[in-house]
């Protein structure tokens, strides 16, 4: 539907088609422009379209009408198919090159900026959250597999805890690193941003790059079944720095200034402990399946876990207040 | 619109004008000729739940894949999803040692309707041409074999359980898995536009098996 009404537009207004790219490099509010660009009707216009300040007249026209159209759409679901708007072979790739550092490109600039969805992120977060459900289950039970004493019951409630932490990840990040950068870049002098051809990333850019970097987490939950010590935490190790090398490598442009090294430290530091998080909060729980009855165990065991929670905890207090 | 009109024209011929609104309405409605008006109750209800039945036959034998989108209604779902959120519901007793860690019975409820929605609400925000409640109605009708394979599960676990068993329930639990997908695909798959078929596809299929994950995992 989308891409029939750009053809009708461009068909029309060949010169038209270029106003959105000239916003291109903006943030969230750009993507915005063009966005509802493409859902404009611009038939009515088609009578006077000869002289050069046509632009210049679109350009008005258009920024009225796009905020007219923006409040207007607001609560109907085609307001939001933007965000939605790729197909299976890019969200593929996406998944592809999130996973792996690839050569010389940068990821943000070359697959996420062009359209950034919201598609992939939400449906990796679901999916994450139920793969460590079952998974976690599934570790639990090997784990108390070899005691014929103990009766394993599975745990439902596992899938709230993975939610809450999963979706606070993946939004209040995105969230404090948005707020952090922009301010930040206002105290860097201008020449500076003109010689750069790196803009600050956008909130919706900010999420598309985390959604996807939590996708190789889903492969590695079930490969943490695994009841081998020193496996689960060089697979900590892998995907931690597998994704957040590309989440660097994807940041490090922006992030140039005297808070870099802060930068770099919060994004993969974060990432670690939430690897670190996952893989000793619902899979390694050494203590159940060797000794059951010994109660000491059990509850130093629970410490650590809770130690673990209040300092993801603290660290997200941290990062949101930095 | 068109009553007022001709109220105003021809007020004296009411009941003309009733006999005439009821035969239009019919037959827009594509309906057959009948009268709710005065017809026993017994009749009424039993329709109803004839064209439930109906549903759920074509569920379990989808070969017709425009019959589960003439009519949306939400008895179907209903009756599925509390019929699975009471089998599958835990208690939560710590005291006697029975927690069995299954899901409240308002957790079944809210995965099964928000998740129905929320694949309905992705698959429209791709640009999927159907309306809401025809897709809700269609994957909550698709529970059905996931439904059956509960109740099967249900008998066996009434038996002391063996590692025999349990590959049984699991096999049982995969099919109706397998069978709930496809059916909703024969029936919701061509709603959306080429090349964005796998990205609806895939919230479906997670629907299903989340919920099939709870029917193998629910014990006594």
């Amino acid at each position: 539907m989308d891409s029939g009404q750009t053809k009708n537009t461009n068909s029309q207004f060949i010169s038209f088609h270029d106003f959105p790219s000239m916003s291109h490099a903006s943030n969230l509010e750009g993507q915005m422009n063009t966005g509802t660009s493409t859902h404009q009707p611009f038939n009515n216009l088609s009578n006077d379209s000869t002289g050069i300040g046509m632009i210049e007249d679109l350009q008005g026209i258009n920024t009225d009408k796009t905020d007219a159209a923006a409040q207007h759409n607001f609560w109907k679901v085609e307001y939001y198919q933007k965000f939605f708007n790729v197909n299976t072979n890019d969200v593929l790739e996406r998944l592809k090159r999130s996973m792996v550092p690839h050569g010389s490109d940068n990821y943000l600039i070359t697959h996420i900026r062009p359209n950034p969805d919201l598609y992939g992120p939400f449906w990796i977060c679901v999916t994450l959250v139920f793969s460590i459900a079952i998974s976690g289950n599934m570790a639990n039970y090997l784990q108390t597999a070899s005691s014929a004493k103990y009766h394993w019951k599975y745990d439902f409630h596992v899938v709230s805890y993975a939610a809450t932490c999963i979706f606070l990840y993946a939004w209040l990040l995105p969230l404090a690193l948005w707020g952090a950068l922009k301010w930040t870049y206002n105290s860097r002098n201008t020449e500076e941003e003109l010689i750069q051809s790196y803009a600050a990333p956008g909130l919706l850019e900010l999420l598309c790059l985390y959604g996807y970097s939590l996708s190789i987490y889903i492969p590695v939950a079930f490969l943490w079944t695994i009841q081998i010590g020193w496996l689960q935490w060089s697979l900590v190790i892998l995907a931690t720095f597998l994704s957040g090398g590309v989440l660097l490598r994807s940041l490090l442009p922006v992030i140039t200034g005297k808070h870099r090294i802060i930068y770099i430290a919060v994004i993969l530091g974060m990432h670690l402990l939430l690897a670190a998080g996952f893989m000793l909060y619902f899979f390694h729980v050494p203590s159940k399946s060797t000794v059951p009855v010994m109660a000491e165990l059990v509850a130093s065991s629970t410490q650590t876990n809770v130690l673990h929670k209040a300092a993801q905890n603290n660290s997200y207090v941290g990062s949101t207040s930095s | 619109m068109y009553d007022d009109v001709t109220y105003t024209v021809d007020p004296q011929h009411i009941e003309g004008e009733m006999t005439i609104g009821t035969k239009q309405k019919s037959t827009t409605l594509g309906e057959p000729e009948f009268n709710t008006l005065d017809e026993p109750i017994r009749d009424t209800i039993l329709r109803d739940v004839r064209a439930v039945g109906k549903k759920f036959f074509h569920v379990l034998y989808p070969k017709e894949k425009k019959s589960l989108l003439k009519e949306w209604d939400l008895w179907g779902p209903l009756i599925l999803c509390t019929f699975m959120a009471m089998i599958l519901q835990g208690s939560t007793d710590a005291a006697d040692n029975s927690n069995d860690g299954g899901p409240e019975f308002a957790e079944v409820f809210v995965i099964v309707w928000i998740g129905s929605m929320v694949v309905t609400l992705n698959s429209k925000l791709l640009g999927g041409n159907i309306s809401f409640f025809q897709s809700v109605c269609v994957l909550g009708y698709c529970l059905l074999p996931t439904a059956i394979a509960l109740i099967l599960c249900r008998i066996i676990l009434i038996v002391q359980q063996t590692t025999l068993l349990f590959i049984l329930r699991f096999i049982i639990t995969m099919i109706g898995f397998l069978w709930a997908t496809y059916a909703s695909m024969a029936f919701l798959g061509d709603s959306q536009p080429t090349g964005r078929k796998a990205l609806a596809v895939y919230p479906i299929f997670l629907f299903y098996f989340v919920i099939s994950w709870l029917v193998i995992s629910h014990t006594t």
